[in-house]
């Protein structure tokens, strides 16, 4: 290595050094604000998400609620298939 | 020219020069004043709503589930709504054009008025797809009842803004509304989020709850209170079923009811949980704790001689009655037959304190501990006890008054043998702490010889359950008016629980005013009770007894005499 070369890089060469970490330190923020861009909409997109199943599933609730109601289930059973609260209470003796 | 073509181009550099100069100015000095500016206009921070918890019975039924809808909304001040979208607007919100017209001539100078709230989302697409400038969106949500009025008094509502107004949704209202998120938002000119710019707060949802009503049974219970409410023409009812076990409400109902997904019933009378909030004497279904005082004196058993000849007392100045004279009657047959004259003398012949210390033991004078809203704890005082009529009035159920759940509650300490337990309308894991407060043995005999009230010879008949023994008591008592107490107006109760041997349940029926002919306890609330607990003990999966097995149920119109038929045992090999 010549002496001008080994004079030049330590001369230039913390200037070059903090250049390049100043350029990393760059790029990596760039990223990390990518990063959060791209996290904050998945964020939103599962938050959305989850709504609609929340909205999906409380109208699943009601109307399980309503067709499995005892007044409902009642009706069906008196007036479609005729059934009667028992009459008579019989002993019955398993063996 | 050349003068001419400088100076232009001397003009459009001093130009640029003048905006290069005014930009470097403003961005040096005026960049946190001009970036505060531009924020205020298009960044605002807004709350991520919240769902409300949903309330389950104790088996994960649901009775009360909030749904998302939309409340659509304009700011007229800064975006009003060109008037040629009128019709379309208010076609699609399915209201009259004029109203919107109106509404929006009324808040012309405001900054928010609502165009429709609580819409479901498919008209708010179906609103969306219009595009109108100034047309705005809000997510909410509307509480759903799916029990309806069955379920209303405990369960409770909720207003438009999804705050609780009554019941579980009045006192759990912060546990179940949790609290919204935050977040920051770029808005467009027209005040449209276009974008989601920070997340500040997570949205803490609200809670679920489970309540410990049993959906089966709150339906028999509601059921067959409003039948006998409607035949026996009565102003009101209430119906309060406990689990022995732990001391829950399994169902509680009132008559008058309401439904809360109506907005129109929310102002209505029959809002109120009478179960908790309305009290009644309890008349002869005291008696039990009378005749338990009695034994634990020591001085009277179940077989002691009571002489109710002829038929009649006299307390100074009062004359206490039987309704006709009953001769000598057994301790066990004056708590059957309700012998006003046999109590009475029982109650003189004890100490003052007595009675009024076996009622207190069993939790008379508490507030029940339920939290439900408007909950009462009634008159109960010592204060004429050193009065020979006042310790007689007590004894059978005069002078105090009781709401239905106290009552139930009283009972639930018979029940268990005579231990006390909290009362909860929430469903409970662990066992709740319980007291002794009265001896297993005299529990034992005072339930045997309640056990003869629902006999033929007994005053409830009608109390009696097909294959199950049960244990309760009659009351009916004339209700006050401004001049004493009136002939005409009557409150029917019966108290009591099943089955005998081992009980699980609590039940307590009280009928105000029936006006349809009978007005005694035995003919009006103590068929309730039967019917209510014959559901219960099946619907709860207790078997028969052996020897009470066999009997007749009784269609809920004409129920509650049936005798044990003699049905041969149907054998299964």
């Amino acid at each position: 290595m010549s002496p001008d070369l080994s004079s030049a890089l330590r001369r230039w060469g913390p200037v070059f050094g903090v250049c390049l970490l100043a350029a990393a330190s760059g790029i990596q923020v760039a990223s990390h604000a990518q990063d959060t861009r791209h996290s904050f909409l998945r964020l939103t997109a599962v938050q959305q998400e989850r709504d609609t199943l929340l909205a999906e599933y409380s109208r699943l609730l009601l109307e399980r609620a309503t067709l499995s109601s005892y007044r409902h289930v009642g009706e069906m059973a008196e007036e479609r298939l005729s059934m009667r609260f028992p009459e008579q209470v019989t002993p019955v003796v398993q063996r | 020219m050349r003068w001419r073509h400088r100076a232009l181009v001397g003009l459009f550099v001093a130009a640029a020069a003048a905006l290069l100069a005014r930009v470097a100015h403003l961005a040096v000095t005026e960049s946190d004043f001009l970036k505060k500016q531009g924020e205020a206009r298009a960044v605002r921070v807004v709350p991520i709503p919240v769902h409300r918890g949903i309330i389950y019975d104790r088996h994960g039924e649901p009775l009360a589930v909030s749904t998302p809808v939309y409340s659509i909304w304009t700011d007229p001040g800064q975006t009003p709504i060109p008037p040629a979208r009128f019709d379309d607007l208010a076609h699609a919100l399915d209201l009259p054009p004029e109203r919107i017209r109106r509404r929006l001539e009324r808040n012309a100078d405001s900054r928010f008025a609502y165009l429709k709230r609580h819409v479901d989302p498919t008209t708010a697409d179906r609103v969306r797809a219009l595009d109108i400038a100034g047309v705005r969106f809000r997510r909410e949500y509307r509480r759903f009842y799916p029990a309806a009025e069955t379920t209303a008094h405990v369960v409770g509502m909720t207003n438009i803004d999804d705050t609780g107004q009554e019941g579980v949704e009045l006192v759990l209202d912060a546990f179940l509304r949790g609290r919204p998120g935050e977040k920051r938002v770029l808005r467009d000119r027209n005040g449209r989020a276009v974008k989601d710019l920070a997340y500040l707060r997570a949205p803490d949802f609200g809670k679920d709850v489970m309540l410990s009503l049993d959906l089966r049974l709150q339906f028999f219970a509601y059921k067959e209170l409003k039948s006998a409410v409607e035949h026996n023409r009565a102003k009101s009812g209430a119906i309060v079923m406990l689990d022995v076990a732990t001391g829950e409400v399994l169902a509680m109902a009132n008559q008058p009811s309401y439904n809360p997904n109506n907005a129109v019933d929310r102002g209505s009378p029959g809002v109120r949980n009478r179960a908790v909030t309305d009290t009644y004497e309890p008349g002869s279904t005291i008696k039990p704790l009378s005749v338990l005082a009695a034994l634990e004196s020591g001085r009277y058993f179940p077989d002691t001689p009571v002489d109710t000849a002829p038929g009649y007392v006299r307390v100074g100045s009062k004359l206490i009655e039987d309704p006709s004279d009953r001769g000598r009657l057994t301790l066990a047959e004056v708590l059957a037959k309700s012998s006003q004259v046999g109590v009475t003398k029982v109650a003189l012949d004890l100490p003052e304190h007595a009675i009024f210390d076996v009622l207190a033991r069993a939790g008379l004078g508490e507030v029940p501990g339920t939290g439900l809203p408007g909950e009462t704890v009634g008159v109960f005082t010592a204060r004429d006890l050193d009065k020979p009529i006042g310790r007689a009035t007590l004894a059978f159920g005069y002078g105090l008054t009781v709401t239905p759940l106290q009552l139930a509650r009283t009972y639930l300490t018979l029940a268990t043998g005579g231990v006390r337990r909290p009362v909860s309308v929430l469903h409970e894991t662990a066992r709740p702490p319980s007291d002794r407060v009265f001896d297993a043995r005299d529990i034992r005999d005072v339930s045997r010889m309640m056990e003869r009230v629902a006999s033929a010879q007994g005053t409830a008949p009608r109390a009696r359950v097909a294959g199950h023994r049960v244990v309760g008591k009659t009351g009916t008592t004339r209700k006050i008016s401004s001049v004493g107490y009136d002939d005409s107006r009557h409150v029917a109760l019966f108290a009591g629980f099943a089955p005998a041997h081992a009980p699980r349940i609590v039940v307590v029926v009280v009928i105000d005013e029936p006006a349809a002919g009978p007005i005694g306890g035995g003919s009006v609330a103590a068929p309730v009770f039967s019917r209510v607990v014959a559901r219960a003990l099946r619907i709860l999966g207790v078997a028969p007894e052996a020897h009470a097995v066999a009997g007749t149920v009784r269609p809920p119109e004409t129920a509650g005499a049936g005798r044990p038929a003699a049905v041969p045992p149907k054998v299964v090999t």
